[in-house]
């Protein structure tokens, strides 16, 4: 796996507010890279830095193999905050600008409008599109010219549900064919079906990163409920490696710790004369590990 | 080639462009073959230069011609000037020069594209008044009296050195203030007004050398020569140097801010 997009303490502040602190990052190819943080948290300055739209305070970002910025561009589609485009001009017009600024050929374009979503409006002004739509032409915009990188600034801002959906359809599929992707969110949802690696950001500073699989180990629950909840309360209290146990109105909810296992937790209910009427597993959420990390960084 | 045709692409299609260039050149015609008509409605009676007819007076004969009209045909830069705010500032007002700048052009290029639609509007301007000039000419000139039809052709280049300047001056205010209203008030008022005053604590030798005045002194004012007062026929090297310089230093100083800029 090659490195597409190495940061070194890269850093901006305007005036006394330090939007990035001393981040590093590190993307390899092939990765679908989600960036995570609350609103402010500096995601879309990083953005803009690496693309190089926001000048870095200090730090330095490296595309590929030590490419210049501008080569590096070319070979990367990207969607940043709202989308901008000549409202004068239609969506086909628009991503011809792109094709151009990028040396691209025009082949591409309907075929990528058509995947939007857009291929009907394709000869519409820009600024007869509603919210939807814009986002929509947005990410033709960062597809048309093929890139090895998408670097994705709120893909899903403003959409509705069917839309949701659609783009993020658009994007497994895309994730799926090699195409290395750097998403910012702040829907936590979002990154965690899309994404394979994550970074939290919190007051530009990064408070963690890794792969998903491992932020959401050891968060898997269980739900649990059966005919005599007092006894099972009792039984489950008992029970060693079990850690939290929560009562709500019709389900207990416990952790298991490292050991036993829910196989091991099943039979011991059942020797005991408890047959449950209710087990059910929940893997964990981005959202309580991600409320987690904010908190213990506070 | 490609920043042409990318800038072409943006401009093409904008109403504006059409609208705005349109009027320019419109005026520009309208007023060039009325010249000798619009001359003669003048009251001169109270004139410094005393009484002078302008109407009587052979405006359009080669080779006079080409400093009368280019004289003339400056005071309809000032559309060309709002067209070039207006789409330098269109680009930040909607965003669009992310839009170039995350898809891979610099910033520098992004300068020259604008330079590039700058030289376009000028020679297309230019064009109008050459041909204008020469048919005027033409028509107006005893053929058989060789006098040389170009002979005073260099303030045709004048002519294309003033606009490229107002030009890029209306450029580097646009980018350094962003917005379309305040940037045209600027393009409008710094020369009539704000320059003149700062100028006016200095002295002549020092003046030549303010952007406005490096302009205005490329194509001076050529009637009192037909007065008597001697109005040179030609364009100073020194003249048209500072003017150079100008067009220079507002393209590097547009192209400074916008690195300077978190956009």
């Amino acid at each position: 796996m090659s490195t597409i997009l190495t940061t070194s303490a890269l850093t901006k502040n305007y005036g006394a507010i330090k939007a990035v602190q001393k981040l590093d990052l590190q993307i390899s190819s092939g990765q679908v890279y989600g960036i995570l943080g609350p609103n402010g948290s500096g995601k879309t300055t990083t953005l803009g830095m690496i693309l190089g739209i926001i000048n870095p305070s200090s730090g330095k970002f490296q595309w590929f193999d030590n490419s210049p910025l501008k080569n590096a561009l070319y070979r990367i589609g990207s969607i940043i905050e709202l989308p901008t485009f000549y409202p004068y001009l239609t969506a086909v017009q628009n991503l011809k600008i792109i094709t151009r600024i990028k040396g691209k050929g025009n082949d591409n374009i309907f075929a990528t409008l058509e995947k939007v979503g857009l291929a009907d409006r394709r000869n519409s002004s820009f600024k007869t599109y509603s919210l939807g739509m814009k986002q929509r032409l947005a990410l033709a915009a960062a597809l048309v010219s093929e890139p090895e990188v998408l670097v994705l600034d709120e893909p899903t801002n403003g959409m509705d549900p069917q839309g949701i959906a659609d783009i993020r359809n658009l994007i497994i599929e895309v994730a799926s064919g090699g195409t290395t992707i750097f998403l910012a969110s702040h829907l936590l949802d979002e990154v965690q079906k899309i994404c394979s690696h994550v970074a939290v950001l919190e007051k530009g500073k990064k408070i963690f990163d890794g792969p998903v699989d491992q932020i959401l180990e050891g968060e898997e629950q269980i739900e649990i409920w059966a005919e005599d909840p007092e006894l099972l309360q009792q039984l489950l209290s008992e029970f060693k490696g079990i850690e939290d146990l929560k009562k709500m109105r019709d389900k207990f909810i416990i952790k298991l710790l490292p050991g036993p296992s829910k196989k091991d937790l099943h039979k011991y209910l059942i020797e005991k004369g408890v047959y449950p009427t209710h087990f059910m597993t929940r893997t964990g959420t981005l959202e309580s590990k991600f409320l987690e990390l904010l908190n213990h960084s506070k | 080639m490609r920043l042409f045709n990318l800038e072409l692409q943006k401009n093409w299609t904008y109403p504006g462009f059409w609208i705005i260039l349109g009027m320019h050149y419109l005026f520009l015609i309208t007023v060039l073959f009325n010249l000798q008509d619009l001359a003669g409605s003048i009251d001169y009676s109270d004139n410094q230069y005393g009484d002078i007819d302008l109407s009587l007076v052979p405006l359009l004969q080669f080779p006079d011609i080409w400093h009368n009209i280019t004289y003339i045909s400056g005071f309809f830069k000032i559309l060309l000037g709002i067209y070039v705010v207006i789409a330098i500032t269109n680009e930040f007002q909607y965003n669009t020069i992310r839009l170039n700048l995350i898809n891979g052009l610099t910033r520098l290029e992004f300068t020259i594209s604008k330079l590039l639609l700058i030289i376009l509007i000028s020679v297309l301007s230019l064009l109008v008044v050459f041909a204008a000039g020469l048919i005027i000419g033409i028509k107006n000139t005893d053929m058989a009296t060789g006098t040389g039809m170009f002979d005073n052709s260099i303030f045709l280049m004048g002519y294309f050195l003033e606009t490229l300047l107002y030009l890029n001056f209306a450029l580097l205010i646009g980018t350094w203030l962003k917005r379309t209203g305040i940037s045209i008030f600027v393009v409008l008022i710094y020369p009539l007004l704000v320059e003149p005053l700062i100028r006016w604590q200095f002295p002549d030798v020092i003046d030549q050398f303010f952007p406005i005045k490096a302009m205005d002194q490329l194509i001076v004012f050529p009637f009192p020569k037909y007065v008597g007062i001697e109005v040179p026929d030609t364009i100073p090297f020194t003249v048209i140097m500072i003017g150079i310089a100008w067009v220079i230093i507002f393209f590097l100083w547009t192209n400074l801010i916008l690195k300077r800029k978190n956009l």
